[in-house]
């Protein structure tokens, strides 16, 4: 708590596009009432105000890709009462992640004039490395996701986020189904956007990961049997949530068969 | 509402500006529902155009369950500090115009007078029940059934029997109307339109012969239920689990399903905030868990026996009619391609 009595809040950026924070300044509406609730303490995006930590409830943004990275989650962790990560990035290694199937130096010389300044390593969620007490899922994430979280944690509930398939979400906005034309990644990918790409005619492209307890299998087996190649359903299951466990295993194990077939 | 037993009336005929006419009287005091085609969709809505309302189209995305329970509905507002009286709904519902659905299915019919024992029954919804007592329903009988139909299987279909106040029968420009209840009577004596000829009779009955023909998928309810008891550990549920998605799909659009979850939000002022109420589905993981985390439906294969079992088993035990009425939108709907016809039919 600050002087005040309000609890502290900080937003942390590690590799990523800084879209989730940005998601933070998009609630205009709200933000004075956020700014009422809490103090907002260390926000480089946002403000030069940096207050030193220990922070109430901390968010980090991106995924762990730099040694420096690793010493800054651990950080993190060490100044904040509850640590959520923020955004598909943070949760999963998001679209950073991709890179993780080829060898390193491999993407460093495809990208890079020179190597040998590049400092990385796999693209891993923030919970490869430290403890989280929460995710928000997305790519960016949703705002009324992120209120919740944070009313959530003022009076010490828990936040009642969909885990739930996104079908279920888009169904009950009669939403014409575009899984036959497109493949859309719905039924294994979570709800909580409001069916926004789906509601705008695009495919889910699961940028919120895994839903719980996904079958992840039989979406495979099912999206190969509508004519998908085993690549295809490879590249959808890496996309945003690769390095996510049950995602690593499915496309792991997808990919073994098709080395061994 | 219309009655439990059919009113032995005459039949009428209209034209389509007849018809077009009948739904415009009946706007004057009600909230006219029915189907509409939006592009590729046929979606249930209130109408503002008589023609728009189409008695020919499949099976509405979401069925008439969406009108008396919202996918998403604020029960009442609160302050955690002092009780604060929430709006009254009763008479939020009475300010309402009472509601008509015109050329819902008889499968929909169906599903509603089961929605009623759920609802209207032991424990009554208030809610609900406010809705549903002044509905006027219209239903239209299918002469030319879908793909996916099975209602034969239910007797919910594909001509209704009881349970509404008009029903209506589109044969070519013609609209044969019968009514099913006193106010539906009361309803067409208004109107004038002329009797039927004897031809437009004949018409009638093999029209519905013909839709019945058309109806060639089929459970077979014979001892559906002991089948099922006596198969729970059968193969084909494993089956059933390596292809479902537990996506929840099929039970949003479901016109028997009525799963619904209660949350709390709360505003930003942590004081104030409201209750809501959402759909939610048994195949979902969230759906079973309780406090501490243990959920007896973790394996997927659990959830997937949920859903067949409370539609095929559990609701005749309980209300002694099976809670499918052969719809074919969970069919229409499954992205795995997954069917309670081929499902049923594995066990016998
Ligand atoms: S469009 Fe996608 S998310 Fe919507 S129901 Fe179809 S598969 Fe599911
Ligand atoms: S729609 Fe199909 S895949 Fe989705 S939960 Fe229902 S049966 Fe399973
Ligand atoms: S189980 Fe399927 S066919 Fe039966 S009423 Fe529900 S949606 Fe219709
Ligand atoms: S338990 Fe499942 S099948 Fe039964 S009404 Fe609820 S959602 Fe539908």
């Amino acid at each position: 708590m600050g002087t005040n009595g309000k609890p502290h809040l900080a937003v942390y950026k590690l590799s990523s596009c800084a879209g989730c924070q940005l998601q933070i300044l998009n609630l205009e509406d709200v933000l004075l009432d956020i700014a009422g609730a809490v103090e907002i303490a260390y926000f480089p995006m946002a403000s030069r105000r940096m207050d030193p930590g220990p922070y109430d409830i901390g968010f980090v943004e991106g995924a762990v890709t730099e040694p420096a990275e690793i010493e800054k989650v651990k950080t993190a962790r060490q100044q904040c009462r509850v640590l959520v990560a923020l955004g598909s990035c943070a949760a999963f290694g998001g679209l950073p992640s991709m890179k993780n199937r080829f060898p390193q130096h491999e993407v460093e010389r495809r990208v890079y004039q020179r190597p040998d300044w590049i400092h990385s390593v796999a693209a891993r969620p923030v919970s490869e490395y430290v403890k989280v007490d929460a995710i928000l899922r997305g790519c960016p994430i949703d705002t009324s996701e992120f209120l919740e979280l944070v009313k959530a944690v003022l009076i010490g509930i828990r936040p009642r986020l969909a885990s739930h398939s996104l079908c279920l979400e888009c169904r009950l906005q009669e939403n014409g189904c575009l899984f036959d034309r497109t493949g859309c990644m719905g039924p294994v990918t979570a709800a909580g956007c409001g069916a926004l790409c789906p509601g705008l005619g695009r495919a889910c492209e699961g940028c919120r990961g895994p839903a719980e307890g996904a079958n992840l299998a039989g979406f495979a087996r099912l999206l190969e049997a509508k004519g998908y190649s085993r690549r295809d359903v490879i590249d959808r299951f890496q996309k945003y949530a690769g390095a996510e466990p049950s995602m690593a295993v499915a496309a792991t194990a997808l990919a073994w068969e098709e080395a061994h077939a | 509402m219309g009655s439990a037993t059919r009113v032995a009336t005459a039949v009428h005929v209209a034209d389509q500006a007849g018809w077009e006419g009948l739904i415009r009287a009946l706007q004057r005091t009600h909230a006219v529902w029915g189907p509409v085609q939006e592009g590729e969709r046929v979606i249930l809505k209130e109408i503002t155009e008589p023609a728009a309302l189409r008695v020919d189209v499949p099976p509405t995305l979401l069925p008439t369950k969406k009108v008396y329970r919202a996918p998403r509905e604020t029960l009442f507002q609160f302050s955690r500090k002092q009780a604060r009286a929430a709006p009254d709904s009763g008479q939020r519902e009475a300010a309402a115009k009472p509601l008509a659905l015109v050329g819902i299915h008889p499968c929909d019919l169906k599903a509603i007078q089961l929605l009623d024992r759920v609802f209207t029954g032991f424990f009554v919804d208030d809610r609900y029940s406010a809705r549903r007592a002044q509905t006027f329903i219209i239903v239209s009988n299918c002469t030319t059934p879908f793909r996916s139909c099975f209602c034969t299987s239910f007797d919910s279909g594909p001509f209704a029997r009881n349970g509404f106040d008009l029903a209506v029968t589109r044969l070519g420009d013609r609209y044969l109307l019968q009514a099913g209840s006193p106010a539906g009577q009361t309803f067409l004596a208004v109107l004038d339109f002329p009797a039927a000829s004897s031809s437009d009779l004949a018409e009638l009955v093999t029209a519905e012969a013909g839709a019945r023909q058309q109806i060639t998928r089929r459970i077979d309810t014979d001892g559906l239920t002991r089948l099922l008891n006596m198969n729970v550990d059968h193969p084909v549920w494993d089956e059933v689990a390596d292809r479902c998605l537990c996506c929840g799909a099929c039970t949003a659009v479901c016109p028997t399903c009525y799963c619904f979850s209660v949350r709390d939000r709360l505003n930003l002022d942590l004081e104030t905030g409201e209750r809501q109420m959402d759909w939610t589905s048994c195949l979902i993981m969230e759906f079973s868990q309780v406090a501490l985390g243990h959920n007896p439906r973790h394996h997927r294969v659990a959830r997937v026996k949920q859903r067949l079992y409370h539609k095929f088993s559990y609701f005749n035990d309980q209300y002694g009619e099976f809670g499918c009425v052969g719809c074919g939108r969970c069919v229409e709907t499954c992205v795995a391609d997954l069917d309670p016809v081929e499902i049923l039919a594995r066990l016998r």
